[in-house]
Order: C-alpha cells, then structure tokens, then sequence
C-alpha cells in the first residue's frame, strides 16, 4: 500500500514518543504502579514495527486482517488501562477504595447498552460492509465506552473532589484525547465512506500522536512537591508529645 | 445521521470536558496560605439552622404558608454552608494528599487520617446538598444534615493535628483559619 511523507512521519512519530514513555516509566518508577499500562505502551510499539514489515513485504490482504487483529487486542489492552486508572485514583482512600471496581462495572455496563444502541441505529456507511463494516462497527463501539469510561472517571473525581496525581492525570488525559478524536473520526469516516479513507487515517495518526504527546509530557514533567513538606521543623519528641495532646484535648 | 451528530457531540463533549480540567487543576495550597482557599464556617449558626428543635418551633408557630417561606430561606442558607463545607473539604483532601508523601511516617499517617475524613465529609456534604436541593421543593419534609456538621468537626480537628505536626507555626493559623 503506497504511503505519503505525513503517513511515514506519523508512523515513527507514535513509537519514538511511545518509547520515550517507557522510559520515563521505567525511571520513575511508575512502572510499578501502572504495569498495565507500560504492557499497553511496549505492545503498540511492537504492534507499529511489526506492521510496517507487513505493509511492506505481504499483500495487502495480509496487512488488512493483521492491522484488524492488532485492533482488538490493543481496545481490549485500552479498557484495561482504564480499569487500572480507576483502581489506582480509588484505591488510596480509604472510605472509597473498594468503589473503583464496581463503579467501572456499572459504567461499563452502560455504556455497553448505548453503544450497543449507536451500532444498531448508526449502521457503517454503505460503502463499508461485511468485515470492515464490523470492524469499524466494533472500534466506534470501544471507543464510546472508553470515552464514556473516562468521562464518568473524571465527573466521579470532581464530585469526590479527588485530587489528581500528576502523571495519572497524563496518562487519563492522554487517552481521552484519542479517544474522542478518534470516535469523532470513526463516526465521521462511517458516514463519508472510503473517499476519505487518506484523511481519516491521518486523522486518526495525529490523535494517536498527541495523546502519545500527552503521556510523554505528563511522565518527563516532575510531579508538584507540596510545601507544606518542606517546612518540616525538627522538633523534640517532647514538644510532638504536646502538640498531640493538644489535639485530642480539643 | 442523527446519530452520526450525537456520537461526534459526544466526542466533543468529552474532549471539553477533559481540556477543562486540565486547564482548571488547582494547586496545593500551602498551610501558611490556607485562608486564600478555605472559606470560614460558623458552625454555631449552622449547627442552629439545621437543629430540629427550632424548625419544630417555626413550625408552631408560623402559618404554613410563611413556615414554607421562612423554611426555604433558612435551607438556601443552610445549603451555602454545606457548600462552604464541601469546598473546604476539597481542599483539605488536597493538603492530606500531598503531605501523605511525607517521608515521615507520623506526618504521612496524619495526613492519610486526613485526606480520609475530608473525602468523608465531602460525600456527607455533597449528599446533603442533594438533600437540601429535595427539601427546597418540599419545605415541609424532614432530612436530617447533622452528620456533615459532626464530620467538619472531627476534619479541622484533623488538619490542625497534621499543621502541628509539619509546622507547629502554622497551627494556631490553620485552626483560626478554619
């Protein structure tokens, strides 16, 4: 399949920052918090190598059913990120920690029936049928419940008033970005059909791209160090002895 | 195609919503600034405007009419301080947050006590909000918020446990803030 400059520019430009991702990961640490997450980074650079050499070397028809495969497995890889996300803001508190899951069940659950909904009165575009038109019925599908997923992530923190660490933030805000791009673009590109084909996958490469961007930013970015911390006096065990006895005095 | 438009809404729905709050995070506000974010709450009037005792009075002694006039104006009053409260206690769950990063364990935990009592009290408080907004248009019905009153108590309790512990400077502050 022949390929423009701005479609090779947008292939290496998603794995280049994907890596750079990784790595920030794996220097701060944050692997261990979001190993989900860093599984979901290292397969999409696997995934865009391993189909640049199918673009390349096999059919067209090759490439067609490997790029649908690699599809699925990173929307399935997508909801678990976002199930990771909702466990991790949820899980430090204790009055709600148990919340995380059950509360991504129920949306999901949702989102599901109106997605399910969206398929049934929004078929694919005449020009797309039989398997393409299920593949292209699936992802806009994912892709309304990941973005409805978040959004209920983000209304659920601003009524608990859950502050937002930095780097979690990134990564949610990330993959919100694309998501809704690329829902508006999949919604889009089902109605127009295969003449705009070019556009709607370069759209869909710039959103990749800036979610991609996001991420980067968000993990090179030093997470905010609280003042307050730094005003830590070296006081006398004698001196804190008192100054608890105050509090529970009161 | 109509619901071509919807998804392509909803999409920019949720773009808005993301953009907005990354745009509109707020910061963690310094101990020795506290009173740039908290908003003082007498919680002798409050603890007054939800006692049963004195809407049994009005209720006595007011025609129903002016009782459900009266009522409606104590409840918007009652519903900013519970505002007052939940935005307080926003910030606060923000000030256990970050102090829970403390690399001393005795702060950590107080502010981990912290961030939890705050994210009590701000599902308290937002469920009262609920509440009062049910009993604006039905005056007349009992609901009680006196647990919100209760848990602010036991939060500002809380923060000035945790203000003596990182800087004892600011605890007389923090309490005269709060």
């Amino acid at each position: 399949m022949p390929l423009s400059a701005t479609d090779y520019l947008l292939w290496v430009t998603g794995p280049i920052l994907l890596m750079l991702t990784c790595w920030a990961l794996l220097k701060h640490r944050f692997v261990y918090e979001l190993p989900v997450f860093f599984g979901y980074a290292g397969y999409h650079i696997l995934r865009t190598a391993a189909l640049f050499g199918v673009n390349h070397r096999m059919s067209y028809n090759n490439y067609f059913y490997a790029f649908w495969a690699a599809q699925v497995i990173s929307l399935g890889l997508g909801f678990c990120v976002i199930y990771e996300i909702y466990g991790r803001v949820f899980q430090k508190y204790d009055a709600i920690q148990r919340l995380g899951g059950p509360l991504f069940a129920c949306a999901a659950v949702v989102l599901l029936v109106v997605a399910v909904l969206a398929a049934h009165f929004a078929p694919p575009g005449a020009d797309s049928t039989g398997a393409v038109g299920s593949m292209f019925l699936l992802e806009r599908s994912a892709r309304v419940m990941q973005c409805g997923l978040l959004a209920f992530l983000f209304v659920l923190s601003f009524f608990f008033g859950l502050p937002w660490q930095n780097r979690m933030f990134g990564i949610a805000l990330g993959f919100g970005v694309y998501a809704s791009i690329d829902l508006a673009a999949t919604a889009l590109y089902s109605k127009i059909g295969v003449s705009a084909t070019s556009a709607y996958s370069q759209v869909q490469g710039i959103a990749y791209a800036c979610g991609v961007l996001i991420w980067t930013c968000y993990l090179f970015a030093p997470e905010p160090v609280p003042e307050p911390a730094d005003l830590m006096f070296q006081v006398s065990l004698q001196e804190w002895n008192q100054a608890l006895l105050d509090v529970w005095k009161r | 195609m109509t619901t071509t438009i919807l998804l392509i809404g909803f999409a920019v729905v949720v773009l808005l919503l993301l953009m907005r709050t990354a745009l509109r995070r707020k910061p963690v506000p310094d101990l020795g600034a506290l009173d740039a974010y908290i908003e003082a709450v007498d919680l002798r009037a409050f603890r007054n405007l939800i006692d049963p005792a004195e809407e049994d009075y009005l209720r006595e002694q007011l025609p129903p009419g002016k009782f459900r006039v009266i009522q409606r104006k104590r409840l918007r009053a009652t519903l900013e301080y519970v505002r007052c409260v939940a935005g307080n206690a926003a910030v606060l769950l923000r000030v256990g947050e970050a102090a829970r990063r403390d690399p001393n364990q005795e702060v950590a935990s107080a502010a981990r006590a912290l961030a939890n009592n705050a994210l009590r009290l701000r599902v308290n408080a937002m469920l009262a909000m609920a509440t009062l907004y049910g009993r604006l248009v039905l005056p007349g019905a009992r609901i009680s918020v006196g647990q919100v009153t209760d848990a602010y108590e036991n939060l500002t309790q809380g923060l000035v446990r945790l203000a003596r512990l990182q800087n004892p400077v600011y605890a007389s502050r923090v309490a005269a803030v709060i």
